[in-house]
């Protein structure tokens, strides 16, 4: 079963991932970046200084004002995405599971990019950056993501502060790049954020929740194990602790959040409940822009 | 040391059984349900967040589990009774004396009773732990109150409720049940007699050692012994009464003597007896259809001294209804008969002569009492009650050969045909001798001559008399109304009705069944046959009768008193309310714990 339907397709068609300048590197393409080079977008004019090429010398200018001066353009060159989608296994709980809805998630980013003919790189991770897609750059490439993505398996256990260590290690390039998690680490994800951020990496944070996580219903006495690590804790549930774990995730969640708008990232949240055309048009495109 | 009046074994034994037991339902403990969620650290987190911060509430359940330890031992203690001591090592049988004299009150108003049962209260205390104890409470009858047992509680609710009877104790029967118990444990024991008196028989078993543990003290009483009525044969209605009053005092008595019939004060008057006097008094002339008599000594003063014992200062006793008895006269013709029998107040009499006898076999049963006079019917009259006089020979009855004078050498003074009478100097001028069979009583001998035989054979009784009227004077002495009235009496078989009164103890017969039985207290017991229980004396009533009893004989004195003893330690204290206050406090902390939970203080 294919992970975007036609009617998904067509929305993403419309959309467009827009790169910062700054996290725009690479090849020429069609994102501006903060270089100066022989772009068509004019970008300035300034004092001509000894070096510069005669050639970019405005002459116009210089009849006026009696100055000379040089007239800079802005390089336009293709983005970087890297989608980073989280599989360790908890991602396997929720129905469905929260791995289907990262998979949809991380295969309409990458068709963004590769609409736009962006390089886009998939790159799974649980406690490390796992095997990456190689570079993908046309819509023909497609179907080779959604083959990958289909072969993700849940398992291992969260780290993301080692992924995004490693992450930026492997891959200096700066970029867009889109994580697809469900932030179900109880470390605090702000570090590794602004690590990224510094990096000239622009951000979308995507987390895929589910209630069980986000908004539990349990009763009584559990043993609770960890998805992840096969922990175990022994709790009585009630009314109160119900509500400290609740306020405890939801806390979590928003230090990331701020973490990510401190960056000029965004955090988007994706409801496992709710069908994922509905979260592609009411969560991912408005936070994208119409072409 | 015991626990639980547990052995060490025991106890080990127990505490295995309840480790393996404690082993089991942790193995079968509730698990908690499985739930696989997708961080625990989280939830670890919520559950520090959620812990109660407030000093109160973080103090609680660390209270409360101490308060629950401290309840749990406590209640484990209250209902264990640990206790540690020596004791006699083996069986010991209290036998616990609860005859009237136990009732009697020392100079402080304590009863021996009561510290007879602190006596066995402590021995049981002491002996339960080394060894195991019965109780046998020594009344009329002896009775085991506490089989034998290893727990003190068990004992001190059964002594709790132990009463004396009016009547004597049977201590000898009491002590041989207790060997008995100790024997057939097969062990080593003893048998601790807690009495006030020593005079019952010590048997020579070296298996079984007999202690006494003697109670209360000599004390002084004055006593009602005896309390007797009968009806007057000659006067129909009267009766006479006859009390007994003793002193058992160191001192002169006063005292009045109070004799009712129900609440009318038939006689009052004062006695003064001397120390160890007996005082009769008698009186006559009273009438009365059925009287229920009380004897009692009111205002006893005994110079300085206190009467001791209450119970025998009342005795009780009855006079038996005046009852008809039809008698037929079967006879040719006989005044003496006729008149002796007419002028019995309580007879009615129908004569008849032999012809006319066949008319009446059909109604025999109407009769009480059939008197033949010199005849012998054929066919034999079947009647319960036969007075033959000048017997004639038939084939249940032999008759000898006529005698001519014969003498009268011995007569059967012991039997109730012959109460009050001398036959010895009874002539009898011709007889013909009765032939006695094995089971015939002979009242009357003439040499080796049956001249009088009563026969009590299959629920019949024959009084056969081997003369007639007319060759004896006993028709012209005063005794003879008074012979004819005890033969009617004993055939017709009334003589207990001359007991006006019977011992606490004796079972009350009562015809019906059920039959109600009303006890002195009032209360209405529902007997089938007859009711045991009479330990208490007074006037019981069935629906027929009033039955007397009472205690007045000569058990009642105390001077024989075994001695003293100090035996007001070791009584243990009450223990119910111990447990009904742990209870309440096990429950109020539940509670508390419960709304704390509710509450979200408590996890």
């Amino acid at each position: 079963m294919a992970l975007l339907d036609r009617a998904a397709q067509r929305l993403l068609e419309r959309l467009h991932l827009r790169v910062r300048p700054k996290a725009a590197s690479g090849d020429q393409g069609g994102h501006r970046s903060d270089a100066r080079a022989h772009g068509l977008e004019f970008a300035e004019r300034r004092e001509y200084v000894v070096g510069d090429d005669a050639r970019k010398i405005d002459w116009k200018a210089f009849a006026r004002n009696r100055t000379l001066s040089v007239r800079t353009f802005e390089e336009e060159r293709d983005a970087r995405v890297y989608v980073l989608v989280d599989v360790s296994a908890s991602m396997a709980r929720g129905a469905p599971p929260k791995l289907e809805v990262a998979r949809q998630v991380a295969a309409s980013f990458g068709f963004l990019g590769m609409n736009q003919v962006d390089r886009v790189q998939v790159i799974p991770f649980a406690d490390a950056v796992e095997r990456a897609t190689p570079v993908l750059r046309r819509r023909d490439d497609y179907p080779g993501l959604e083959a990958f993505l289909q072969g993700l398996l849940p398992h291992g256990s969260t780290t993301f502060g080692a992924t995004a260590r490693a992450f930026v290690q492997r891959f200096p390039a700066r970029g867009y790049v889109v994580v697809v998690s469900d932030l179900m680490e109880a470390a605090d994800w702000a570090p590794s954020l602004r690590l990224l951020a510094e990096r000239g990496h622009q951000l979308c944070l995507v987390r895929v929740r589910c209630d069980e996580d986000h908004a539990p219903d349990f009763r009584g006495e559990l043993e609770l194990r960890d998805a992840e690590t096969g922990d175990l804790v022994r709790v009585t549930v009630t009314p109160a602790l119900l509500a400290a774990y609740r306020e405890e995730v939801a806390a979590h969640v928003e230090r990331a959040r701020i973490a990510c708008q401190r960056v000029g990232g965004r955090l988007i949240e994706a409801p496992v409940e709710r069908p994922f055309e509905q979260v592609l048009r009411a969560v991912i495109a408005p936070a994208l822009e119409q072409r | 040391m015991t626990f639980a009046a547990l052995s060490t074994a025991a106890l080990v034994a127990s505490a295995l059984a309840a480790a393996a037991a404690v082993v089991t339902l942790y193995l079968l403990r509730r698990t908690p349900r499985a739930q696989v969620v997708s961080n625990v650290e989280f939830w670890r987190r919520a559950v520090e967040r959620s812990r109660p911060r407030a000093l109160f509430a973080t103090r609680v359940p660390w209270l409360a589990l101490l308060l629950s330890l401290a309840i749990a031992l406590l209640l484990v203690t209250e209902l264990g009774d640990p206790r540690v001591g020596t004791g006699f090592s083996g069986t010991t049988v209290i036998v616990l004396a609860a005859d009237r004299t136990m009732a009697a009150r020392d100079d402080r108003g304590r009863r021996r009773l009561d510290d007879a049962l602190a006596l066995a209260r402590a021995t049981v205390l002491a002996d339960t732990v080394t060894g195991q104890v019965a109780v046998v409470r020594a009344g009329l009858r002896p009775e085991v109150i506490v089989p034998l047992t290893h727990r003190a509680a068990d004992a001190e609710r059964a002594l709790g409720s132990v009463e004396a009877d009016d009547g004597a104790a049977d201590l000898a029967a009491a002590v041989a049940l207790g060997r008995a118990i100790v024997h057939a444990t097969h062990g080593p024991g003893r048998v601790l007699v807690v009495a006030d008196r020593d005079d019952f028989a010590r048997p020579a078993d070296p298996a079984v050692a007999v202690v006494l543990a003697p109670v209360g003290s000599p004390g002084e009483t004055l006593a009602v012994t005896a309390l007797d009525a009968r009806r007057d044969p000659l006067a129909l209605g009267e009766y006479h009464v006859r009390c007994e009053v003793r002193s058992y005092a160191a001192r002169r008595a006063r005292a009045r003597l109070v004799i009712r019939d129900r609440d009318t004060v038939l006689s009052e008057q004062r006695v003064t007896p001397a120390p160890g006097e007996v005082i009769t008094h008698r009186a006559r002339g009273f009438s009365s259809a059925q009287g229920e008599l009380s004897a009692r000594l009111e205002d006893i003063d005994l110079e300085g001294g206190r009467d001791a014992l209450a119970a025998d200062d009342v005795a009780y006793a009855t006079v038996p209804p005046v009852v008809a008895t039809r008698v037929l006269l079967v006879t040719r013709g006989d005044r003496y008969l006729a008149n002796a029998l007419a002028a019995n107040p309580s007879v009615e009499l129908e004569t008849v002569d032999p012809a006319g006898l066949e008319a009446r076999r059909r109604t025999l049963a109407r009769y009480q009492v059939v008197v033949l006079d010199r005849i012998a019917p054929a066919p034999p009259l079947d009647h319960p009650a036969l007075l033959l006089v000048g017997a004639v020979a038939t084939r249940a009855l032999r008759v000898g050969p006529e005698v001519a004078a014969p003498r009268v050498t011995a007569f059967a003074a012991d039997h109730r045909v012959l109460a009050g009478l001398r036959f010895d100097q009874v002539q009898v001028s011709l007889a013909r001798p009765l032939v006695p069979e094995a089971d015939d009583r002979v009242l009357v001998r003439g040499g080796r001559d049956a001249l009088v035989i009563a026969r009590d054979r299959d629920g019949a009784r024959t009084l056969a008399l081997g003369f007639d009227t007319e060759h004896t004077d006993l028709v012209q002495r005063v005794a003879f109304p008074l012979f004819m009235h005890n033969a009617l009496v004993w055939l017709d078989r009334r003589e207990r009705e001359f007991h006006s009164w019977q011992a606490p103890g004796e079972p009350i017969r009562a015809s019906g069944s059920p039959a109600v039985v009303l006890t002195p207290s009032g209360a209405a017991r529902e007997v089938r046959g007859a009711l045991y229980d009479t330990a208490r004396a007074g006037i019981y009533h069935t629906a027929d009768r009033a039955i007397a009893v009472s205690a007045a004989d000569e058990a009642g004195a105390l001077g024989a008193a075994a001695g003293s003893l100090d035996t007001r330690r070791g009584a243990p204290p009450m223990r119910a309310p111990l447990s009904l206050v742990l209870a309440a406090a096990i429950l109020g902390l539940l509670c508390v714990e419960w709304v704390l939970t509710q509450r979200g203080r408590l996890h």
